[in-house]
């Protein structure tokens, strides 16, 4: 055991691969930032080059992608308000805030570190307890994953700041426009209106980016003010104190738990994590009232989050040869060009070939906290070119980004439709979080229910029966109603505190 | 500091600009195939992969088109057009010009998605240019359950009827089919679970369903790993891969069915172009790429040239066409 791990770190240390993990973390971190560049298509533009490389030698350069893919996509997200990855959606919400109020370095720094000690934390969890993190895995069948997902949506009512009614109009008008396309479960087209390209669905990326950089554009071209934060003072605080970190630490443990966990369940997917992270480490956290005002603990743990789920998503790849997500099949596929296939044989049959994904991981990690840090000083500098330059750029990158994902302009037709739609909204208070929560959890709410009513054969009873299910049902039921019992609860043990202290002074 | 800054930009552009170069397969000048009576291709060829990057298809199809500007003297560019079960890739193929530089990665589901309707062709309605190979598409149970034969699921389930659960890739899909074939020649009663492309092994190994069809390569891991045993393979000869494991036909079943992939041609594409095209892919499926990573992935090559692929096409259509009216997938 003691060899393969010394020998596989010795692999892993040659030059050429530690060449090949800087390039993916400076690839990724391009693809990450860049809307409409996914992690997953970064990966299949480097697959022919990894066919002629040395097994560890492309492990090494698509970890180091993967890795920095996940942050790059946190540098748009807070400066410019477009996330560049799904997994960046959330940390837009109080990153681009933070910039907004001048402290636009913190923001990357604190987006790093949490990115750093979140991937640390997978990588820890995938190399101790993956085997019995895979076997809890399994037991997320479709009415676990069903009351996962149902968990998820009922944070659209946690992201309204305006209204609650207003935040749960957004949820289901996204809901309802997820259901345009082929039906997932008997292949019947819904809403397609005649539109050979609607049965794919609605695109869920060019959707993202039109509701996030569409409506800024806008009002960058009808307010006389930037919309674009300002950037001119010198760039300080970027790398955070020892004692930031540790006040963060809170929300970067959540984060990094909750990526773990989801990232090992195989078709839970990353983007939930982070909304969860996200919530979870607001209903932890001792100043609730700082998220969604620039929180930096509300970038930590989504931050946190989507690095550790590329951890967790190995867990599966590699004990049972299951891919989590989309981009853990792209590697899985590399590693069977190579003919290692990831599985429960892999560990006896070369051990010291996973060995060496444990150590990519982690130098995949190191370089990308170096290479983050040391590249900050050119992500800021973007805010100060000038807005009218800056604006027309955002746009030719939304335009690029949502044509290049599919090779089709009817993407890029979606995405001014959801720009438009987020312009109004924003116009009228609606909240925009929610739509795009519902776009991302809408398909796997309706799966993972008829899925599970198939398999119970029309019994609703299932989604009680099965423990698991019925524990986050109840969580969700406990977090949609908190909001209104726990201000009633408190007025009447106040009302009770009352009677007792009469001295008591009741300002709030 | 700033030097240091200024290397990392160079390496990321660098380095972006590379790849982009090496992902649209971007040669120099390579020899002209053999003069024809027309000059074809004179500019690079579209081919268009009908699902996600990084899947068995999208693997198999851009090694299949890697050494094709050696063969045919331009690139050959693989362009994902993923969506409703490879419907998005056959609507624009149909749309496209029928010059020769559009060409698909057809499959099962030039046959699954125009029959469902949902592509409003006919499969006749493309010049199908050729059949590179198939894969086969086992049932396979776990390995510590009871039934080893496929004899004795199927006296399980009989006996048990309404508890056998198969899971498949999704409804429609070739995997679907097999298992509505499989139910209608076994005359067991089998609720098929739409499982799709994540989870379909998850599922097998939770316990929550208690077979599933799924092809051969994504099962072949588990069972070498003593996870899952196959039952019989969809195929009518045994698979080279699992030579032990009996075939449904040879158990008295009557369950033919493979996963084919091709290459299919807008309608009405020049015969001089056609005749091009399909030498090329003929030496292309031959190339060492594309057989090496067909042994990896678990596909079988077995090209058949225009006229074979018209029998091979007529024969899976009458029988996807049954299994698609039995599973109640035909709108009427």
């Amino acid at each position: 055991m003691l060899e393969y791990i010394l020998a596989s770190m010795f692999e892993v240390l040659k030059w050429q691969n530690l060449l090949a993990s800087v390039l993916g973390v400076a690839f990724g971190l391009f693809i990450g930032a860049t809307p409409g560049l996914t992690i997953s298509l970064g990966m299949v533009l480097l697959l022919p080059i990894t066919f002629s490389l040395d097994p560890v030698t492309s492990v090494c350069l698509l970890l180091g992608l993967y890795a920095a893919g996940m942050t790059g996509g946190s540098f748009s997200a807070i400066l410019l308000n477009i996330p560049g990855t799904p997994s960046a959606s959330a940390t837009a919400i109080d990153g681009h805030i933070m910039a907004q109020q001048g402290k636009a370095g913190q923001a990357l720094g604190t987006a790093i570190i949490a990115s750093f000690i979140g991937g640390i934390i997978g990588l820890l969890c995938l190399s101790a307890i993956s085997p019995f993190l895979a076997k809890a895995a399994l037991k997320f069948g479709a009415p676990e994953l069903f009351a996962l997902v149902l968990l998820g949506i009922t944070l659209i009512c946690s992201f309204g700041q305006q209204s609650l009614s207003k935040s749960v109009i957004a949820g289901l008008i996204g809901l309802i426009i997820m259901t345009a396309g082929l039906d997932s479960m008997t292949g019947t087209p819904r809403f397609t209106f005649g539109m050979m390209d609607l049965q794919a669905g609605i695109p869920f990326l060019p959707a993202m980016i039109g509701l996030f950089a569409i409506p800024q554009i806008i009002a960058g071209l009808t307010s006389k003010g930037s919309v674009i934060p300002k950037y001119d003072k010198k760039i300080t605080g970027i790398v955070p104190k020892l004692s930031d970190v540790g006040r963060r630490m809170r929300a970067i443990l959540a984060g990094s738990i909750i990526g773990t966990g989801i990232g090992a369940i195989p078709g839970a997917g990353g983007a939930i994590a982070v909304f969860l992270a996200y919530d979870a480490s607001k209903k932890i956290s001792k100043d609730k009232e700082n998220y969604g005002n620039g929180s930096a603990d509300g970038i930590a743990a989504p931050e946190a989050a989507n690095n550790a789920v590329g951890g967790g998503a190995l867990i599966p790849m590699l004990t049972l040869g299951i891919p989590g997500d989309p981009i853990t099949a792209i590697l899985l596929g590399s590693l069977m060009i190579h003919g290692l296939i990831p599985g429960p044989l892999l560990f006896e049959t070369n051990p010291q070939f996973v060995f060496s994904i444990f150590w990519a991981f982690l130098i995949a990690n190191i370089f990308n906290l170096v290479v983050s840090f040391t590249s900050i000083n050119f992500w800021v500098r973007i805010l100060k070119v000038p807005q009218r330059i800056l604006l027309p750029i955002i746009l030719v990158l939304c335009v690029v980004g949502s044509y290049s994902l599919r090779n089709t302009f009817f993407d890029t037709g979606i995405m001014i439709f959801f720009g438009i739609l987020a312009f109004f909204m924003k116009k009228y208070g609606f909240p925009v979080v929610p739509l795009l929560l519902a776009l991302i959890l809408g398909p796997n709410l309706e799966e993972h229910l008829r899925m599970s009513l198939i398999i119970s054969q029309g019994n609703p009873m299932v989604f009680v029966r099965h423990p698991i299910s019925l524990f986050f049902i109840i969580i969700s039921l406990i977090s949609l109603t908190a909001p209104f019992l726990v201000p009633a609860i408190k007025k009447e043990l106040s009302k009770g505190a009352e009677k007792c202290t009469p001295k008591r002074d009741d300002t709030v | 500091m700033k030097n240091f800054m200024k290397i990392t930009v160079a390496l990321i552009l660098i380095f972006a600009s590379v790849s982009f170069v090496f992902a649209a397969g971007g040669k120099e000048e390579a020899p002209k195939a053999a003069a024809q009576t027309v000059t074809f291709p004179e500019k690079p060829i579209s081919f268009l992969i009908p699902f996600g990057a990084g899947g068995d298809a999208d693997l198999l199809g851009r090694a299949l088109v890697s050494s094709m500007d050696k063969i045919v003297g331009q690139p050959v560019v693989p362009v994902n057009r993923p969506g409703a079960g490879g419907g998005i890739m056959y609507g624009e193929l149909h749309k496209a010009a029928p010059d020769g530089y559009t060409v698909g990665w057809s499959s099962t589901s030039i046959l699954t998605t125009t029959i469902m309707g949902n592509v409003p062709y006919p499969y006749t309605d493309f010049d199908n240019l050729c059949v590179v190979g198939y894969t086969s598409m086992p049932i396979a149970v776990l390995a510590d359950s009871p039934w080893k034969t496929t004899d004795e699921l199927v006296a399980w389930a009989k006996k048990n009827p309404g508890k056998l659960k198969i899971g498949n890739a999704g409804t429609g899909s070739g995997t679907h089919l097999t298992a509505v074939m499989f139910q209608q020649a076994t005359g067991v009663q089998a609720i098929h679970v739409p499982l799709g492309a994540e989870r379909r092994i998850a599922s097998l190994l939770g316990g929550e369903v208690e077979a599933v069809c799924v092809p051969l390569p994504e099962i072949a891991p588990q069972v070498n790993a003593g996870k899952a045993r196959i039952l019989g393979v969809s195929t009518a000869k045994r698979d080279p891969s699992f030579p032990d494991v009996p075939s449904f036909k040879e158990q008295g079943y009557d369950v033919v069915m493979d996963l084919f992939r091709g290459v299919s041609l807008p309608k009405g594409t020049d015969p001089a172009v056609v005749a091009i095209l399909e030498k090329a892919f003929k030496a292309a499926s031959e190339s060492k790429e594309f057989q090496d990573l067909s042994n990896k992935t678990g596909f079988v090559v077995d090209f058949k040239g225009k006229a074979d692929f018209d029998v091979v096409l007529a024969d899976q259509y009458k029988r996807v066409y049954a299994a698609m009216d039995a599973g109640g997938l035909i709108k009427k």
